[in-house]
């Protein structure tokens, strides 16, 4: 059993409609994959940055038991 | 030519007289438009002269995008030599005086000499007239709007000046329909300096365009694309005070004059709240993301909202409540006044007053008292209120404080705290006009791995590094925000924030103008751009330029960040020299920041040549 805590800012928690999520996983997923679930319309997101437990990652990071995940989009800026 | 004009407006204050000049293809395809046509105007015609004397010219510079539908398209740039910095100064608004600017058949209109009495010039298509502005001297910004379209009628698009501008406050800007401002570096003052109150344009003529029906088409298209990108209700929701929450999540809140990066009440004044606040959204023509958030202000007037006046004025300040931000910002829109600088120089006066160097001062989180000093300012009242409209580099000058005096070149940083983050830090220091944001917001990709569309897709890791990767990436952005986007005329908000394809903007060009840009050809241009402003800066500094003129406020080398997980961090500065001298091997500049021989004649400016050399020797 994977357990993961997912922080979601800006347009990311508007599109998952949380801004926290604490998941079970059954089995090995990747970041991405977990997002999927999550984040309404993930792949047609333009850019994002994933951070896990401090660090980026991409997408095809593997989740490991306990990771906390945050995922922010991309501004511009003012 | 189709898309551009090939005419400019010209009038001069102090003759009373008005013509039309005629410009080249050849200028139009290298210089596209706004800031591009602003630099060679500048470059050309205004040499070594106090900026806040008749010789200085005020620009207002169009580009091809203007005044047609293409996606967030309607924005104008302001530009002059800058009282504030002595150097190159510009700034963009989104207004409607840029569409009537185009329809009235003109390109730009470039504004000389001063008047005896207060003036403002009102032009309808062919006719120009300078007509007397007395009984609106004195007025604020949004008196004087609406007193003008009592006149001239509501179909206008009007730029004008409050106290501020005309008290020469360094920091005035020109402003437009209640809240849409530009030209951070004292555009303002040099029109107040011209006793030119405002500018009132009505234009009917139809835009000749290469090819229309292929212009409709793509505006559909794009148009469509940017509504249904899953960003876009978010947008839609909070626009750039979305931008709070993010920079506080990264430890990049400007927080108590920039001593930190977190700020312990930001949710008082965060998009959330916002939301809660919201009484109307505004925006600029031609664009269907609007992104001026209205309010009511804790003295129920309205007030437009966006991220950068809220962090200056917000927490920069320790004002932990967005109906009071508000009416600083008001305020200062109303007066006139950059609210960046505003926030930048109030908080500079906090943190003077705490150190000691002011007796009667301000503290942070004082409203009632910022209040008083901003309107204090405005109209230079007061020797305190004397002091901070002279800005944050001139005041440290004169009371100390220069360690804690958030600066570059005279501009002060706008809202983006740059403890932990040294790209965002050349940013900064590199970019055209001074501390300013809109050029090279290079901070999220340095934070994250995503790429940025418009990079050649290359992931790299997140480290608080000087990568020479990092200084590829500002000028990568340079070209494409400073230049591209400031040519054009058009607004980067619905390519950064929404995924707008950046594939577009060489097609509409391509459909307005009928000339077919390349992206190299479009990143020369960019180039040229920023060697000309880089050229311009060194001749109107008499050749008295080095390398330190291209670093950081010095708090951000000898401090380091206070509060929140990335606490300690801090920039080093023989690392960002390093960067530095990488940017410039990249831009084809010498050591001390000024563009080579070799680079000037790649990018066509051989006639610079000649003119720096009176001031400095080339490499």
């Amino acid at each position: 059993m994977i357990m993961v805590k997912v922080r979601l800012i800006g347009s990311m928690a508007h599109l998952a409609k949380a801004h926290e999520v604490y998941l079970k996983l059954e089995e090995p997923k990747t970041v991405d994959e977990l997002l999927r679930g999550i984040i309404r319309d993930y792949d047609k997101l333009h850019d994002k940055i994933i951070i896990v437990n401090g660090r980026p990652v991409k997408g095809d990071y593997l989740i490991k038991d306990e990771d906390e995940i945050k995922v922010m989009p991309v501004l511009s800026g003012g | 030519m189709k898309g551009w004009w090939g005419r400019i407006l010209r009038v001069d204050l102090t003759n009373n007289k008005t013509w039309v000049q005629e410009y080249s293809p050849d200028i139009a395809q290298q210089f596209i438009g706004g800031r591009g046509l602003a630099i060679k105007i500048l470059w050309d015609e205004v040499k070594g002269v106090d900026p806040l004397s008749p010789e200085n010219k005020l620009i207002f510079a169009a580009g091809p995008f203007n005044g047609l539908p293409t996606p967030s398209g309607g924005k104008l740039v302001v530009a002059a030599k800058s009282p504030l910095t002595n150097g190159y100064g510009d700034g963009n608004l989104g207004t409607m005086a840029t569409v009537h600017l185009r329809k009235a058949g003109y390109d730009a209109i470039v504004i000389e000499g001063k008047a005896k009495k207060p003036v403002y010039v009102y032009v309808e298509n062919d006719n120009v007239s300078i007509l007397s502005a007395e009984g609106l001297w004195g007025l604020d910004t949004f008196e004087t709007e609406r007193k003008l379209k009592e006149v001239h009628g509501k179909n206008v698009g009007i730029l004008s000046i409050g106290p501020a501008g005309e008290n020469l406050v360094k920091f005035a800007v020109i402003i437009s329909q209640e809240g849409r401002a530009g030209g951070r570096p004292g555009m303002g003052a040099v029109m107040g300096s011209k006793n030119l109150k405002a500018v009132v344009i009505k234009g009917t003529k139809e835009i000749p365009v290469a090819d229309k029906k292929k212009l409709m088409e793509y505006s559909k298209e794009a148009f469509n694309e940017i509504q249904e990108k899953p960003a876009y209700d978010f947008w839609i929701r909070q626009g750039t005070m979305a931008a709070v929450e993010w920079t506080q999540e990264n430890g990049a809140l400007p927080t108590r004059n920039f001593s930190d990066g977190y700020f312990e009440f930001a949710r008082t004044i965060d998009g959330y709240t916002l939301e809660g606040m919201k009484v109307d959204r505004r925006g600029c023509p031609y664009c269907n993301m609007q992104c001026g958030n209205v309010v009511l202000d804790a003295e129920a007037q309205e007030s437009e909202l966006d991220y950068e006046n809220v962090a200056l004025l917000g927490s920069n300040l320790g004002i932990a409540n967005l109906n009071r931000v508000s009416v600083l910002n008001r305020i200062a829109d109303q007066m006139g006044m950059d609210t960046i600088s505003l926030g930048g120089v109030l908080a500079f006066a906090m943190e003077a007053t705490e150190k000691g160097l002011l007796d009667d001062g301000i503290h942070f989180g004082d409203y009632k008292k910022a209040k008083e000093l901003a309107l204090d300012i405005a109209y230079r009242r007061g020797e305190l209120g004397s002091l901070l409209a002279e800005g944050v580099m001139r005041a440290s000058q004169k009371i100390g404080g220069e360690e804690f005096a958030m600066h570059v070149k005279g501009l002060e940083v706008s809202g983006y705290n740059c403890f932990a983050y040294p790209a965002m830090a050349l940013a900064f220091a590199t970019s055209s006009i001074g501390a300013h944001h809109k050029e090279a917001w290079v901070i999220a990709w340095e934070i994250g791995t995503a790429p940025i569309e418009g990079e050649q897709k290359k992931e790299v890791e997140y480290k608080i590094t000087y990568d020479p990767e990092k200084a590829a990436k500002v000028i990568e952005l340079q070209r494409l925000r400073g230049g591209l986007f400031e040519m054009l005329t058009a607004c980067r908000l619905p390519w950064v924030e929404i995924g707008l394809t950046l594939e577009w903007y060489p097609k509409f060009l391509e459909a307005i103008t009928g000339v077919k840009y390349t992206w190299d050809d479009l990143y020369k241009a960019a180039d040229r751009v920023y060697a000309l402003i880089r050229a311009y800066w060194v001749r109107e500094f008499n050749g008295n330029w080095d390398r330190k003129m291209d670093y950081p406020p010095k708090r951000w080398f000898v401090e380091s960040l206070k509060s929140g997980k990335l606490k300690g961090s801090h920039l080093e500065e023989d690392k960002y020299d390093a960067l530095l001298s990488e940017y410039y091997k990249l831009r084809g500049w010498d050591e001390r920041g000024i563009p080579k021989k070799e680079t000037l004649k790649e990018l066509n400016l051989d006639y610079v040549i000649p003119e720096l050399e009176k001031v400095t020797k080339l490499e």
